[in-house]
């Protein structure tokens, strides 16, 4: 089961990653969820206060933070729901996935549903989804740091990035 | 599991992220291309001059096109939307290819995708100036949503003074 840690503790990192960029510009996000200000920077102190226990969750196997981990898959699998409905108006400007600025597409919202489904598995079986301590925890947080490299380029290689100005 | 058969299978998913991550941009650098190709291929026939029934009316028609898919349309809408108010004589219409910003009152708001391919602006947002018989007098990208209130002024007192000369396009 520790192979559900790795891909949940990389979608994690993504949350305090994004948390963190949205606090830094909370207007980028307030125009992309077409929300007001104040919803931007409450969504971006959600995303950390979800992030940040769901990382500590998955390193140290603390049974009390598993709330952290059924918490993530909501967060996520909403997001999910958000960009497929954006999605289906024909809406594909910026996401608000990261500050690389991506349009809604596939990737972004394939990206979300399944960190949704791998955290909602590892929230069912959990502290086993916990990654194990010593020499192999090295590896597989390194794993899981090139894993959130990747999902967080992949909205962008996959779907494109949002041009203001542009038309798709 | 094992850890060493953890990292494997993550190394797996890893080299399919990576897959899409390629093929995504693979197609991307498809589309540029072809879009360069296209820009470089003899222009098509501009929307100004043409005559189309879709946009007569009584009065000039200042219409402000959008794309579902430009986060910058959604920061000119608004202003646009207020200069209504201050040239009465002159009809304020939105038009865009999907359904995605609410009507106000001032300004008709008009979904129609055949209607934008017709026009085929290469902008978006664009500000398209139209006379009573729906001749398009000329098109503009619109610059910034602080200074569309004197694109617009200047649209309407320099191409509706001149009528036969060529559009801002």
């Amino acid at each position: 089961m520790i192979v559900l840690g790795v891909p949940v503790l990389a979608g994690a990192m993504l949350l305090v990653v994004a948390g963190l960029e949205h606090i830094r510009d909370p207007r980028s996000l307030s125009r992309a969820a077409n929300t007001g200000m104040a919803m931007a920077r409450v969504i971006a102190v959600v995303e950390l206060l979800i992030g940040v226990p769901s990382v500590v969750a998955v390193l140290m196997g603390t049974t009390q933070l598993r709330w952290a981990l059924a918490a993530q898959t909501l967060i996520y699998l909403a997001f999910a729901a958000h960009l497929w409905w954006r999605k289906r108006r024909g809406d594909t400007s910026d996401c608000g996935c990261n500050r690389m600025g991506t349009q809604v597409g596939p990737g972004s919202i394939a990206r979300a549903g399944l960190i949704a489904v791998t955290t909602v598995a590892a929230t069912l079986v959990y502290p086993a989804a916990t990654l194990p301590g010593g020499a192999g925890a090295v590896l597989l947080v390194v794993a899981a740091v090139v894993l959130a490299v990747l999902l967080y380029t992949l909205p962008a290689a996959v779907d494109g990035r949002a041009m203001p100005g542009s038309t798709s | 599991m094992s850890v060493l058969a953890a990292a494997v299978v993550l190394a797996w998913v890893c080299l399919v992220v990576l897959t899409l991550a390629m093929a995504g941009m693979l197609r991307q650098l498809r589309e540029l291309q072809y879009d360069v190709a296209r820009l470089s291929s003899p222009q098509p026939r501009g929307a100004t001059g043409r005559t189309l029934a879709e946009l007569a009316g009584t009065g000039p028609l200042m219409l402000l096109v959008l794309d579902p898919g430009c986060s910058f349309c959604d920061v000119v809408r608004e202003p646009f939307t207020q200069l209504a108010r201050s040239h009465p004589g002159t009809r304020f219409e939105v038009l865009a290819a999907a359904e995605r910003w609410p009507s106000v009152p001032e300004v008709r708001s008009r979904v129609d995708q055949d209607l934008v391919a017709e026009l085929d602006l290469p902008w978006a947002p664009a500000l398209l100036l139209a006379d009573d018989a729906g001749t398009v007098r000329a098109t503009q990208p619109v610059h910034s949503p602080q200074r569309i209130g004197e694109q617009v002024g200047g649209l309407l007192s320099s191409e509706l003074s001149a009528p036969n000369q060529g559009g801002g396009r």
